[in-house]
């Protein structure tokens, strides 16, 4: 049974549990000059129509505060990087997983992305590591805009507003998308060789990995941030009541993910069906969608 | 064989167009060619149902060129070209 979530201004229910935005300001400590807004599975279900249907009884809320610098420095955490601190309250019905970020290395980040150039020289996964911090990834980057993006906004909302604003989300995904298709065309080897050499089970583990992919891309496209893979489908089939053309990649992500492939020569056709969407899928969006 | 449909034509499935920076680049495991934006829509429609003639008139229209002559030639050669290299081939 679908777990019924709601929002109101003061707070958020999730089944029969319910959690007060005041609260959790206390609960966390917050500080006058703190951002603090609420992410994650929930709010993008609640938010999001093409997310409708994430979040569920045993879901934790994500809290996100943006912290000025040296405040952050003498954060107490659980866990700890050069930017990020995180810890957790249990004191409440919903499980609140805290992450505060150093106010300082989000603004730097901001001007990394809207200034970054992908040089064919270079490794598009070292991106960033080397202008930021070693352990700033295009996975946490993803995350940390995925999770601002769509959210609630709990403490100083100017700031947040103007935060947002000053997000370069669309640059995030154009480069996202890059990164993304250079995995695909890793996997495509795979598949390849593996069809090849009749080891299909392999083959076809490799088509799952590198579909899961080309769905993602396609939600990027379409100006739709993921950060978890377990969610793209979902997303995928919201999207497709909504936008028509990407009924064809549904459908086929049934069959690759859901269809009965015990017969070799089903597998295989399938598999080359995969490898020949995928390739076209990418090919069109490199093009920029334009089609003679 | 004279070349009227690009459905007549079939891509090599070991192909692939990719774009690095603004170049186009088509290749397979054995070799690798860099294409114009024209070069790489055209490799996009093959395998489509759409005549040379038809080809020729949105290409005109898509780079407000005229001189259909002119493209139905680069067109054709440029077809030939990918058949020759083997990263099209010809349906039965």
């Amino acid at each position: 049974m679908q777990t019924i979530i709601t929002e109101d201004l003061n707070g958020i229910c999730v089944g029969n549990k319910s959690i007060q935005y005041e609260a959790i300001c206390e609960a966390v400590d917050t500080l006058p000059s703190d951002i603090v807004y609420l992410g994650g599975s929930i709010i993008e279900g609640i938010l999001d129509p093409v997310a409708r249907g994430m979040g569920n009884n045993y879901s934790d809320i994500d809290v996100f505060i943006i912290r000025d610098t040296v405040a952050f420095s003498s954060t107490l955490s659980t866990y700890e990087t050069k930017y990020k601190k995180t810890f957790f309250c249990d004191d409440f019905p919903i499980g609140l997983d805290v992450e505060v970020y150093d106010k300082g290395y989000i603004e730097q980040l901001f001007q990394v992305i809207t200034s970054a150039e992908l040089n064919k020289d270079g490794r598009i996964a070292n991106l960033f590591k080397t202008k930021l911090s070693s352990d700033t990834t295009f996975e946490t980057i993803n995350t940390f805009l995925t999770r601002l993006k769509t959210s609630i906004c709990i403490y100083n909302h100017e700031q947040y507003k103007s935060l947002k604003e000053r997000a370069p989300f669309d640059k995030f995904l154009e480069l996202m998308i890059t990164y993304r298709i250079v995995g695909v065309d890793n996997l495509i080897e795979d598949i390849e060789g593996n069809l090849e050499s009749e080891q299909l089970d392999v083959s076809l583990e490799c088509l799952r990995r590198a579909f899961v992919k080309v769905i993602e891309i396609s939600l990027m496209k379409n100006g739709y941030f993921s950060d978890r893979e377990k969610w793209v489908f979902l997303k995928l089939k919201n999207l497709s009541y909504l936008n028509s053309n990407l009924v064809p990649l549904f459908e086929l992500s049934q069959n690759v993910y859901r269809g009965n492939l015990m017969n070799d020569t089903d597998c295989k056709k399938l598999i080359q069906k995969g490898l020949f969407f995928m390739n076209s899928t990418i090919e069109n969006i490199l093009l920029g969608g334009i089609e003679l | 064989m004279r070349i009227l449909n690009l459905k007549q034509l079939e891509r090599n499935t070991e192909t692939r167009l990719r774009k690095i920076q603004e170049k186009y680049y088509l290749y397979d495991r054995f070799s690798c060619f860099e294409l114009n934006f024209t070069g790489a829509t055209i490799i996009n429609a093959i395998g489509r149902d759409l005549t040379i003639e038809e080809l020729v008139l949105k290409l005109a229209e898509k780079f407000q060129f005229h001189d259909v002559d002119t493209i139905k030639e680069d067109v054709t050669s440029y077809i030939d070209f990918l058949v020759e290299q083997g990263l099209v081939t010809i349906r039965e």
